[in-house]
């Protein structure tokens, strides 16, 4: 069974997103909730076996790891009608069950202590895969345990396995709504280095616009998490229809991804999604969707999961697009759409190299029916996302400016002696986002940091 | 005298003797009067029309009866049932010379006017027949043609002449009927000259000598390889009769293979019995041929039988039974088809593999033989093979691929050359279609599938090994021990797998998969067969030309030499060659120190060749109003980057 990818769950988000991820991929591929495959959908051309294995008694088991410093979301879990789909040896809880108490510090640590036993289970399933193409991490950067401990089994999944794809959907904090996690700045930015440094791909789910999505496109006054997670299991499980439902191309994360991001650095995607549609919304007028409406409706910022700024007045550009559109679609429509786009300057794109939007046309799911006509999905790399960063970074230098709410950190033996963890952190991220504001000129091939290093001293 | 005169009227002498006699003695001059001997002359000179006429019915009738070894040219059914006609037609003429000599018995005195006026009569019959004869002499017509030349005679308005050319037709029309019958309704031509205006070519120059001889012969011989030989019949162009319309004559063509591909059913099965007993093959022969007619083989034989009947040929009821007939075929096939076998699961399975619909299986395949390709040659060639069946038990599809294997032909060209291009250009997929689906799958069609198959593997497998190298690329940026790759190696990779994915996307989606669905919509509105058959010749067309393999469906392709080749196809063979140099070139262990200069060579190139490529795209574009062309120009082309740049380095 090739390209297989190994999903690990971390934190309270990852796991919450991860549950419904893999819970829409059970109904997208008919396996009931104890991962028993539905009589009706024996004869599938699917491919269960990129996110499934199939256990002696041909129960299907997701390849997922499940891992939390604190027992209350994976409890949920496992008295929930999923509990007997994953494999119980998965699961990993720390003993103590305390948490990271929303501190990176203490989650890396934590990660550090624990790390034989999560690498166990790593190692295990790695074992068990026939060509293990990479993994995936579910994770939001502003907690503790996802942020804290992810960033640190980050680090050693890129050790470990330098020859595997390591893609993350990291959530990213909420910046509208003043968070109850005051360290949240400290947080980010050092899960930001991580992301930037050791993942291969980032696929960005910001809160703030998928809240603002949730009330302004759903017309849901006050999202519930499940609604949120909705939204963000749907992104997840579209990404993957292309390895799961396989045609002509995109077959693999490393073809998924290769054409997206051009340069190592600029790996932090964007999606977009559409139609959006709420419960309450499918009674009413179901919209009339082509390829060209849906084509067109995914280029505009208000239905990219990511609030950045992509006014057409900015700068800021289309690294590469990918968008993956289902339904029925004609092939023609879809060159008819690309004119129009290109007609109409839609998509404003890189000045220093060839780019266009791909489209790919995966099968989907028999057992999912769905209300519209098309829906497709937009995955992005886009310049624009550097402003999500800049925010992290003025948050960050606000707090850092009074070296407030540092005494959690100082406790931790990595920041006991000195907080310069955290200026390299800064640092990085700071580069990244002159690597993306470099990557919106015409001479961006030849930018290095070095040579932008120099000409800043 | 006159008896003399009426007696050389009808002589079957072939050395002339009676009016040389006339001619060389002096017997005009003593026993005619001066002034009856203007008549006497005019009299010989229709006696000789006559002799010229009866010299041909005989010799072309009398030799051939006697199957004697002489060239075919001079002889064949044909010739042989015309004079048989002509010698009908003759009849009236005898029979007046048999009325004269009792006449002139009865009579004492007979005047030599009166023999010239009864003769006069026949002499238009008789130039007319000459005339004939000459013509056919003259153009060297045999076979169906000189039917239709007959045909167009038809329209005499002399009555006389009508009714004759209608006698002296009719043997020769028979002919023509009975062997369309043969041929519509058993598949059957027994044609040892090569005159019905279909043929049977034998490929293969060994047997050839065999085959001309008889081609029932030949039938027999080619049962060796029963799917192929239906496809060496063929319309002979050159025997086609005018009244029959080419689109006439390939639906002729069609019904009879179709025939063939019945028959041949019962050979498929008889080699799944254990014991073929001769009495079980007969009996199954029968089985088959009925179920295709089912029973109404009679009806359209009588339909035939009633066509030869009338005494001209009708073409436009003959047009009529043909079509009845083809109709009525090709909807029993299709039904078949579409019924039987699953013509729609067919068609997917030879999507999924020969247009490599299944990319998942494609992948595996790719990383398997990119993982030998390492290897000392001979052993890639057994490899490869064993990659293509590894990949689809890994991924489970091995029942799926049972009707499909993967040949290499070593390629003659440069033995010691071991580019990834012409290893892949030897490659080849076989496929075993499901009876009688033999109509759909020629040997050429597989050949041009085969064509579509290598273009696309080509760009797969470099797409691979471009992938390939950005992971490298990615991973070993990330680890800090590394010296982050050289700028210029990640833009021209960029560029390279932005072509090689717009390449792939542009003919797998929007050439195959829109013809596909044309062809898949034909299918499935369960129309006759012969338009399945059409439309299935359209798609691969398209896709060919729409690929630019076009001009090169004939030959095996190959890197050097590009005279008649289409433009684009050289350009596209030349960019497959700088992805394959990347590609070696930064895969190896360790890089040559001048790994920079070679790369600022493959961009240069590759620049050169993209805006070449670009060029001839617009050209193209703007010359005709090719869509699928400006849809490769629009995804290559999004952002203008590849034209913008060409311009400032112009």
């Amino acid at each position: 069974m090739p390209s297989e990818i190994i999903t690990l769950q971390l934190g309270q988000c990852g796991n919450q997103i991860g549950f419904e991820f893999w819970k829409r991929l059970c109904l997208e591929h008919g396996i009931s909730p104890d991962g028993v495959l539905e009589d009706f959908a024996t004869d599938g051309q699917d491919r269960k076996d990129v996110f499934f294995y199939q256990a002696d008694d041909n129960h299907y088991i997701p390849r997922a790891v499940l891992i939390d410093l604190e027992p209350r979301v994976i409890n949920n879990i496992m008295t929930s009608p999923y509990s007997k789909l994953y494999n119980q040896e998965n699961v990993f809880l720390s003993k103590h069950g305390g948490g990271a108490g929303n501190n990176w510090a203490s989650g890396f640590s934590q990660g550090e202590k624990v790390q034989e036993e999560v690498f166990d289970i790593l190692d295990r399933e790695a074992d068990g895969s026939d060509s293990l193409e990479g993994f995936v991490l579910c994770h939001s950067i502003a907690g503790g345990t996802g942020s804290g401990m992810g960033s640190y089994v980050l680090e050693r999944l890129s050790e470990r396995f330098p020859k595997k794809l390591i893609q993350t959907y990291s959530v990213f904090p909420n910046q509208d709504e003043i968070s109850d996690v005051v360290v949240q700045p400290y947080n980010s930015i050092l899960t930001l280095k991580r992301l930037t440094k050791c993942a291969d791909s980032v696929v960005v789910l910001d809160n703030t616009a998928l809240n603002r999505i949730a009330t302004e496109r759903l017309h849901i006054q006050t999202p519930t998490f499940t609604q949120i997670n909705n939204l963000v299991s749907t992104i997840m499980s579209l990404s993957t229809t292309t390895l799961r439902y396989p045609s002509y191309m995109n077959n693999n994360l490393i073809g998924l991804t290769a054409s997206l991001i051009p340069t190592p650095q600029l790996h932090f995607l964007m999606t977009g999604y559409t139609p959006l549609m709420s419960d309450c919304e499918t009674k009413t007028s179901v919209r009339k969707t082509t390829v060209l409406d849906v084509m067109r409706r995914l280029l505009q910022p208000k239905n990219m999961m990511v609030s950045a700024l992509t006014d057409k007045q900015s700068r800021q550009c289309f690294v590469s697009i990918l968008n993956i559109i289902q339904g029925e679609v004609d092939p023609s429509q879809v060159h008819k759409s690309l004119q129009r786009i290109r007609e109409r300057k839609l998509a404003n794109f890189i000045p220093w190299g060839p780019a266009s939007i791909q489209v790919a046309l995966p099968r989907s799911s028999p057992y999912v029916q769905s209300a519209h006509k098309v829906s497709g999905l937009m995955m992005a790399n886009h310049t624009g996302i550097s402003s999500l960063f800049k925010r992290a970074l003025a948050q960050y230098d606000k707090l850092r400016k009074r070296n407030a709410f540092l005494d959690n950190f100082r406790r931790e033996s990595m920041f006991q002696d000195d907080l310069t963890e955290l200026d390299i952190a800064r640092d990085t991220v700071d580069c990244l986002v002159q690597e993306y504001e470099a990557a919106t000129q015409i001479d961006y091939p030849q930018w290095s940091p070095a040579v932008e290093a120099s000409k800043a001293g | 005298m006159i008896h003399d005169l009426l007696l050389a009227c009808r002589s079957h002498n072939p050395e002339q003797l009676g009016i040389k006699a006339f001619n060389e003695t002096t017997v005009i001059d003593q026993f005619i009067h001066p002034c009856e001997r203007e008549i006497f002359m005019d009299i010989i000179k229709i006696i000789k029309v006559y002799q010229e006429v009866e010299q041909f019915t005989h010799s072309s009738g009398r030799k051939s009866d006697t199957h004697g070894e002489l060239p075919d040219s001079l002889h064949g059914y044909y010739l042989l049932n015309l004079a048989k006609g002509i010698e009908m037609a003759l009849e009236e003429y005898y029979a007046e010379i048999g009325r004269l000599e009792k006449y002139c018995l009865g009579n004492e005195r007979n005047s030599l006017s009166y023999v010239y006026n009864a003769l006069y009569a026949k002499f238009p019959l008789l130039v007319f027949m000459r005339n004939l004869i000459t013509e056919i002499h003259v153009l060297n017509l045999r076979g169906c043609v000189l039917l239709h030349n007959l045909h167009q005679q038809c329209e005499h308005g002399d009555i006389q002449l009508e009714k004759a050319i209608k006698i002296i037709m009719k043997p020769v029309k028979n002919a023509f009927f009975s062997s369309l019958a043969h041929w519509l309704l058993f598949g059957v031509i027994d044609d040892v000259h090569s005159e019905f205006f279909i043929k049977f070519t034998p490929t293969d120059a060994v047997d050839g000598s065999s085959f001309s001889k008889s081609a029932t012969c030949s039938l027999l011989s080619a049962e060796k390889n029963p799917e192929d030989y239906i496809w060496q019949y063929e319309v002979n162009m050159s025997q086609l009769p005018g009244f029959f319309s080419i689109v006439l004559a390939e639906k002729v063509l069609f019904v009879g293979q179709t025939v063939l591909v019945f028959k041949m059913g019962r050979n498929v099965k008889v080699k799944n019995k254990t014991d073929p007993l001769a009495a079980k093959l007969a009996e199954l022969d029968s089985d088959d041929i009925y179920q295709l007619w089912s029973g109404r083989e009679s009806e359209f034989f009588k339909m035939v039988v009633d066509l030869s009947n009338e005494d001209t040929i009708n073409v436009f009821r003959l047009e009529k039974v043909i079509i009845d007939i083809k109709n009525y075929v090709s909807a029993r096939l299709s039904e078949i088809a579409v019924n039987e076998v699953d013509l729609e699961r067919q068609m997917g399975l030879i999507k999924d593999f020969f247009l490599l619909g299944r990319g998942e299986f494609y992948l595996e395949f790719c990383s398997q033989m990119v993982g030998t390709m390492e290897t000392y040659r001979e052993e890639r060639f057994k490899n490869v093979t064993r990659s293509f069946e590894l990949a689809a038990t890994v991924t489970g599809i091995t029942d799926d691929l049972d009707k499909f294997s993967l040949i290499c032909q070593r390629s003659t060209s440069e033995p010691d050359d071991t580019s990834d291009f012409n290893f892949l250009q030897g490659l080849s997929l076989k496929y075993e279609y499901e009876w009688p689906l033999n109509l759909l799958f020629s040997p050429t069609t597989i050949e041009r599938y085969n064509n579509i198959f290598r273009f696309l593997l080509i760009i797969r497998t470099y797409q691979y090994e471009i992938q390939r190298v950005w992971a490298k690329q990615t991973w070993r940026a990330k680890s800090a021990k590394d010296v982050p790759p050289n700028n210029k190696i990640i833009t021209l990779r960029n560029y390279l797998m932005f072509f090689l994915n717009n390449m792939q996307y542009y003919i797998q989606v929007d050439v195959l998969e829109s013809q596909f669905g044309i062809l898949m919509n034909v299918i499935k509105s369960r129309s006759d067969f012969e338009v399945i058959q059409r439309a299935h010749t359209v798609f691969l067309a398209n896709v060919l030309s729409h690929c630019f393999l076009l001009n090169e469906s004939e030959t095996q392709l190959n890197v050097t030499g590009s005279q008649n080749r289409n433009p684009i196809y050289g350009t596209l063979l030349k960019l497959f060659g700088i992805c394959e140099k990347f590609a070696h070139m930064t895969q190896t262990k360790d890089p040559s120190d001048d790994l920079e200069d070679e790369v600022d060579q493959l961009n240069e190139s590759f620049g050169v060749q993209i805006a070449s490529l670009i060029q001839l795209l617009v050209d193209v574009k703007s010359a005709s109003c090719l869509g699928p062309l400006s849809q490769l120009l629009l995804r290559l082309d999004f952002n203008c980057w590849f034209s913008a740049s060409h311009n400032t380095s112009a």
